[in-house]
């Protein structure tokens, strides 16, 4: 039986990461560059990515390596994915539960390799974090500064009609 | 200084807002905006400018946030909401006044409103216009209204439905005239709608074949047509289907389901009550067989297992390869009949399908209903003593006396897997000795496993931890050698 065919990814700090096809392939970018290129042996580089990064989006691939591609012209914003903004596999779940840079940067990776579900997947991770908290509650997650005067900020909350039982 | 990757803020805009946009819940979209508004100057900046965060437009957040929605949506597609229990400020004409200049827009409107004298001005826009990129329709009468002549409501203008239509939901309102001519249904659900007959539907059927959800709830129109179905050409739905048919009368279910085949069917579900007539005779026979024979279930459906769940005193769910029959009987003689409907249907098919008898609710005798019709037999049994409050009263007499080997009544012969609910310890003690009388007496001890008197592979026991002991499990495997024993939560 012959070995299933491998790409080399090479990421910004020059870390090379030998991996099936399949699993690199989860990755519509990779998946263009492949076919635009032609199988090659030469690395193909990831100058968005750093390692500890590519290594944990890797991870998500391989274990998702099986299931059905996401249609391309899946809106991740429409309103039957929205109404699954909680829900997470449990593997999802804790493959995501990672501190905020990296969580960020993983989302920005996702984005930039085009892995639609991976997006989706750190973008809810993200809503559910915020839903139901206070502005302040918010702010202070995110390390966020408030930059309104009090002026401003009353303003927004006449504007928005703002409730504070709400 | 630019913001530091690795942080929120350091998202690109577009991430960002499909972020914010999962965090806008239908309830309120206004307080949601506000709380994102009021992080930062970053933030408001973003919610102001991206129109797609606010789309979403309830009436609940009152006639002001309205009017700033609709603008601030700009050219996007707009999902309306109204509810008339909590849309204090805003009447239904007054948000559909407000909406209906931005029907070209209309991507969905859910809306559930009470009673008034005219619902087809009511919802004017609606009914006189053309909602060209509508993809969801559900309207909801709330109470009941004895006047049906009020709910009746034509929809854009009587013209076609818009293709785009994927979803249609109507409770106690009526169409009026002509039936409407749909072609991108995936989703139908017509519950307490007066108007609708069974032509009418199943024009509907014929021009949406791309359903995939039918539920038909309380429709007295829906009535058998006689002659005139039996010209019909088949009505095709080849994508997996689930059909629901609830308290419609028999013969309209029968009618609408033998003139639809379902290469893919995925399930079919039809509630009705066979209470006061014959078992045999119920209208609901050639649908099955139809089904049965025009139909094949999706490959996930376990093709030889026929589940029947009889709950209660007439509760009775008959479950087989994706068609679910949820019935009303009135006797217990009836839950056999009403399986005969399967093995009429299945022909020789039915000597490999064997039946799961479900009784942990139900009143009924269990030796009465194992005399299942041949050639099906029951091969799991599922009790609890929770009904009758002891086991010996449940499995009764038959599974106590010594068996009769020669006798075609004695009862699960064949049974394969018993799975007992215990709420009582006198119960634990009641299952040994009946095992015993079955096992024991039958051959001399020690022989048990050469001659089984039944066929019991695996014994389940269901109960709260305190009622649990290892010794049952130990006596029962020194009588049953070589089944599986196990506790489980019960």
């Amino acid at each position: 039986m012959s070995a299933a065919p491998q790409v080399t990814l090479e990421s910004s700090d020059g870390e090379k990461f030998k991996v099936d096809k399949e699993v690199a392939e989860r990755s519509v970018l990779i998946k263009n560059m492949i076919e635009d290129v032609g199988e090659s042996d030469n690395p193909i580089p990831l100058p968005n990515v750093n390692a500890s990064v590519l290594k944990k989006v890797l991870e998500y691939c391989e274990h998702h390596r099986g299931d059905p591609l996401p249609a391309a012209d899946a809106d991740p914003s429409n309103d039957d994915n929205r109404k699954r903004a909680t829900e997470i596999s449990d593997w999802d779940q804790k493959f995501i539960q990672v501190d905020q840079e990296m969580l960020f940067e993983i989302i920005l990776a996702a984005n930039y390799m085009d892995i639609k579900p991976l997006l989706d997947v750190g973008c809810k991770t993200v809503a559910n974090m915020i839903k139901g908290k206070t502005p302040e509650e918010i702010r202070k997650l995110f390390n966020i500064v408030n930059d309104f005067t009090p002026e401003e900020e009353a303003q927004i909350k006449k504007e928005n009609e703002w409730a504070e039982d709400r | 200084m630019g913001i530091p990757r690795g942080s929120l803020n350091g998202l690109p805009i577009e991430l960002l807002c499909n972020i914010f946009r999962q965090t806008i819940g239908p309830e309120s979209p206004r307080r949601d905006l506000c709380r994102l508004s009021l992080v930062c100057r970053q933030w408001r900046e973003y919610v102001d400018g991206s129109a797609r965060l606010w789309t979403d437009i309830s009436a609940v957040d009152g006639p002001a946030h309205v009017r700033r929605a609709l603008e601030k949506s700009k050219g996007a597609l707009i999902d309306l909401r109204f509810s008339e229990s909590t849309a204090a400020e805003t009447s239904l004409e007054a948000f559909l006044a407000e909406a209906g200049p931005h029907i070209a827009r209309w991507h969905s409107l859910i809306a559930a409103f009470e009673s008034r004298p005219s619902l087809e001005s009511a919802l004017a826009p609606l009914t006189t216009g053309q909602a060209p990129r509508l993809e969801t329709l559900e309207l909801c009468l709330l109470g009941v209204d004895d006047s049906t002549s009020q709910n009746t409501i034509t929809l854009f203008g009587g013209a076609s439905a818009p293709s785009t239509l994927s979803a249609l939901r109507l409770f106690q309102i009526s169409l009026a005239g002509e039936p409407l001519s749909f072609s991108g249904l995936l989703s139908l659900s017509l519950i307490h709608v007066e108007t609708i007959s069974t032509p009418q539907l199943l024009e509907i059927l014929r021009g949406s074949p791309w359903l995939e959800t039918v539920t038909l709830a309380d429709n007295p129109g829906l009535v058998a047509i006689g002659s005139q179905s039996s010209t019909m050409q088949p009505i095709e739905l080849p994508k997996p289907v689930v059909l629901a048919f609830i308290r419609l009368d028999n013969g309209g279910t029968n009618c609408i389901i033998s003139n639809i085949r379902i290469p893919n069917r995925r399930s079919l579900v039809i509630g009705g009550a066979i209470i006061g007539v014959s078992a045999w005779s119920a209208l609901f026979t050639p649908a099955i067989r139809h089904i049965l024979h025009t139909t094949s279930p999706t490959a996930d459906l376990s093709p030889s297992v026929i589940r029947v769940d009889v709950d209660g005193c007439y509760n009775c769910r008959i479950q087989f390869r994706g068609v679910d029959l949820s019935v009303l009987v009135d006797g217990e003689d009836r839950v056999q009949k009403t399986l005969g409907w399967l093995v009429d249907g299945l022909g020789s098919e039915a000597a490999e399908c064997s039946v799961h008898l479900i009784l942990d609710w139900s009143e009924m005798r269990p030796e009465r209903l194992a005399e299942v019709p041949p050639p099906l037999v029951v091969k799991h049994l599922s009790i609890s003593d929770y009904v009758f409050g002891s086991l010996e009263e449940s499995l009764c007499t038959e599974m106590v006396l010594p068996p009769d080997f020669a006798s075609p009544e004695w009862l699960f012969a064949q049974m394969e897997s018993l799975s007992v609910g215990f709420h009582h310890l006198e119960s634990q003690k009641q299952l040994i000795v009946m095992l015993g009388s079955r096992y024991e007496q039958a051959t001399p001890r020690g022989e048990t496993g050469l001659s089984r008197p039944m066929s019991l592979r695996s014994v389940e026991l269901r109960s709260p931890p305190e009622l649990r002991t290892e010794e049952l499990v130990e006596e029962i495997r020194r009588i049953i050698r070589g089944a599986d024993v196990f506790w489980t939560n019960g």
